[in-house]
């Protein structure tokens, strides 16, 4: 029967390495937020849109000051042409999750359920009046935090999942770095992109973008690493995988 | 207490659900990896072996009939000490003709039991023809299910103890390479064989009995009542009945037979929501008894027979949660208290529960797969039509009602292989 032995040498490493990523990715916030600064006042640079950026403080204790940088857009009211756009977009969508073949059912059900959140948003602005409890900067500013919570808390989530596994010392190391590094450039693009988006259609895309393509995808992404690197050898994995291997 | 309070109340309440099942998962799943096996039996060879009936239900099966009684023929097992009764339940197609001949070609081996009358269905059928049986072990093996060799031992020997009342074997789909949704199943039945059924095997919980590859004692079955015809879940409903009855039910992760799983999405959803209904059917029956814990069972039998029989309840459970944290977010809950509940059910609780991703990436790696688990997080969208179909299934009234006086139909998943009874030449 395939299993591990579960020894004081692997629980001590997989608790040390959980600590130390965890260590190293919190000291390193404040740097990581500085350089999200320069990359979101460049892409915005490069992209036409011609605002700064302002920063949020959050404090771990008296330890630790970070600064999370936001761009300064503003997320309109819904107008009556955003409701219309978005309105005929979400119509769109609908009826392409209709038109989909039935062996793409689960994307059928994913527009389906899109759609479904958009038209809640839809409903909302149509009797709402201002003003919206999550304006643009303090959502992105939001988004941005629980990114990097999500950053720092890469090491322990792979302590319990990954760690434990009999990979070499290199390899348990490249995939925290891999998963880290992806997100640490992916959140300030994310983060940008919503903030564009908001700023184009207005507060009418934000629920969606807040409940679909938030946090979600940094989940999938380090999904996607974490499924490729069970897939690298190890000693527990049988070689032979024929009938009576599955055991 | 507002309204908004009182939404994030319940909201709460079904985020402790959800987090209930994520511990499950992280508890099965390290055990599976650390635990001690327990496999009672099954490496015996030399032993009394008992008399055995091995019994396919069948209804319109000619598509893979053949196959199946092809293998079981073909089973190491003393010839005299067993034999296999295809169970012709009202077919209209070939599966008669098919059974006759292989009867004819193997007389006393296959002697075929055909129902023209009475309740349809898989339990009413072997309620029929195991009451027609002397032998002491009966095996139930669904018809599109290919059993190796050695399996007839293999689930017969947890029998030797006395105090098992039903043994259950894993179920290997055979047919992975023919879609997304196929490979996805794969994953999915590794995570639930290899790792929780194991598990609780381990762990001396309550492992399922499965009426697709198992085992009943014939004494345990009368001593609860035989099969209920009225259960949509036949292999539900006998695995509680006899864990209440002070039985054990067994697991055999070494005993594997290969099964055909649904190759489109339409057929997925339509055995999901029958498992969720007859699932849900044996909620509403077993649950109270459970909780009123019988004095033969461990607390951690109750809990964890509890989470197995609420399992497919959940899905309504989660939808309610994503419904909560939508009405809270355009409430505009306070941000501060907001954004923990409302990141909680929008990330963790939902398609990033990790737990699960966890337990099917480690059953996988010890199956000793390797490139199929890069697959892992496409299984986010086999489980968004996972939670619909069966949230739509358990909130529908059949999932509650008992059946009427005519019983479940027969349900069936549709067959793949090829059909006119040579499938198994």
């Amino acid at each position: 029967m395939v299993q591990l032995e579960w020894t004081g040498r692997r629980a001590i490493r997989a608790v040390f390495l959980s600590l130390l990523g965890f260590l190293t990715v919190v000291s390193g916030l404040p740097v990581l937020g500085r350089t999200w600064g320069r990359l979101e006042t460049w892409v915005l640079g490069q992209s036409g849109v011609s605002v700064g950026i302002d920063w949020h403080s959050i404090g771990i204790g008296s330890v630790l000051q970070i600064r999370v940088p936001y761009p300064l857009l503003e997320g309109p009211w819904p107008s009556t042409s955003h409701w219309l756009i978005v309105g005929g977009g979400t119509a769109a969508l609908l009826l392409a999750s209709f038109l989909l073949p039935m062996r793409f059912l689960p994307a059928r059900y994913f527009l389906r359920f899109v759609a479904a959140v958009q038209s809640v948003a839809l409903v909302y602005f149509a009797f709402a009046t201002p003003p919206f409890p999550y304006p643009l900067p303090g959502y992105i500013g939001g988004l941005m935090t629980v990114g990097m919570a999500i950053l720092a808390l890469v090491p322990i989530a792979l302590g319990f999942g990954f760690y434990i596994f009999d990979h070499s010392l290199p390899r348990q190391i490249l995939l925290t770095v891999m998963i880290v590094g992806h997100l640490a450039i992916l959140l300030p693009l994310q983060g940008l992109v919503h903030a564009i988006l908001i700023n184009r259609f207005s507060l009418l895309v934000q629920p969606t973008l807040f409940f679909v393509f938030g946090v979600l995808v940094e989940v999938l992404v380090f999904v996607g690493f974490y499924g490729w690197a069970m897939s690298w050898g190890g000693s527990e994995i049988p070689q032979d995988v024929g009938t009576g291997a599955r055991l | 207490m507002t309204l908004a309070d009182g939404l994030a109340l319940a909201l709460w309440v079904v985020v402790a659900v959800l987090i209930t099942y994520t511990i499950r998962h992280y508890v099965f799943t390290l055990n599976r990896v650390f635990g001690r096996f327990r496999q009672p039996y099954v490496d015996i060879g030399i032993a009394d072996w008992p008399t055995v009936a091995v019994f396919v239900p069948a209804h319109n099966e000619e598509k893979v009939i053949g196959g199946m009684l092809e293998a079981l023929l073909a089973a190491d097992y003393p010839a005299e000490r067993f034999h296999i009764v295809p169970i012709d339940d009202r077919s209209t197609d070939g599966t008669g003709g098919i059974v006759e001949r292989y009867a004819r070609e193997h007389p006393g081996r296959v002697r075929p039991y055909v129902r023209t009358e009475g309740k349809p269905g898989k339990a009413a059928a072997l309620r029929d023809a195991t009451s027609r049986s002397e032998a002491e072990i009966f095996l139930v093996f669904d018809a599109d299910y290919l059993p190796g060799p050695n399996l007839l031992r293999q689930l017969v020997a947890p029998f030797f103890d006395p105090e098992v009342g039903a043994v259950m074997g894993r179920v290997i789909p055979h047919n992975l390479n023919r879609s997304l949704l196929t490979r996805l199943l794969d994953l999915e039945r590794a995570g639930g064989y290899q790792v929780d059924q194991q598990a609780r095997m381990n762990l001396r919980l309550i492992p399922q009995y499965g009426g697709t590859v198992g085992g009943v004692r014939r004494s345990a079955l009368l001593d609860v009542g035989d099969w209920d015809e009225d259960s949509l879940t036949e292999d539900t409903d006998m695995t509680f009945r006899m864990v209440l009855r002070g039985w054990e039910v067994v697991y055999q992760n070494r005993s594997e037979c290969y099964e055909e799983v649904p190759e489109n999405w339409p057929t997925r959803i339509r055995q999901i929501q029958r498992w969720a209904r007859g699932h849900n059917q044996c909620l509403r029956r077993y649950a109270w008894t459970l909780l009123k814990s019988p004095r033969h069972l461990r607390f951690a039998q109750v809990i964890d027979g509890l989470l197995l029989l609420g399992v497919f309840a959940v899905a309504p459970v989660l939808l309610v949660g994503w419904a909560l944290a939508t009405a809270l977010y355009f409430m505009g809950y306070p941000i501060e208290q907001g954004l923990l509940i409302l990141f909680a059910v929008a990330s963790y609780s939902t398609l990033g529960n990790f737990a699960a991703f966890f337990e099917v990436g480690t059953a996988a790696r010890l199956d000793g797969s390797r490139n199929r688990i890069r697959l892992l997080p496409f299984l986010s969208f086999g489980f968004l039509v996972n939670l619909l179909a069966v949230s739509r299934a358990t909130l529908s009234r059949r999932s509650w009602r008992a059946p009427g006086a005519h019983g479940p139909d027969w349900q069936k998943t549709e067959r793949y292989r090829g059909g006119n009874g040579e499938n198994g030449r």
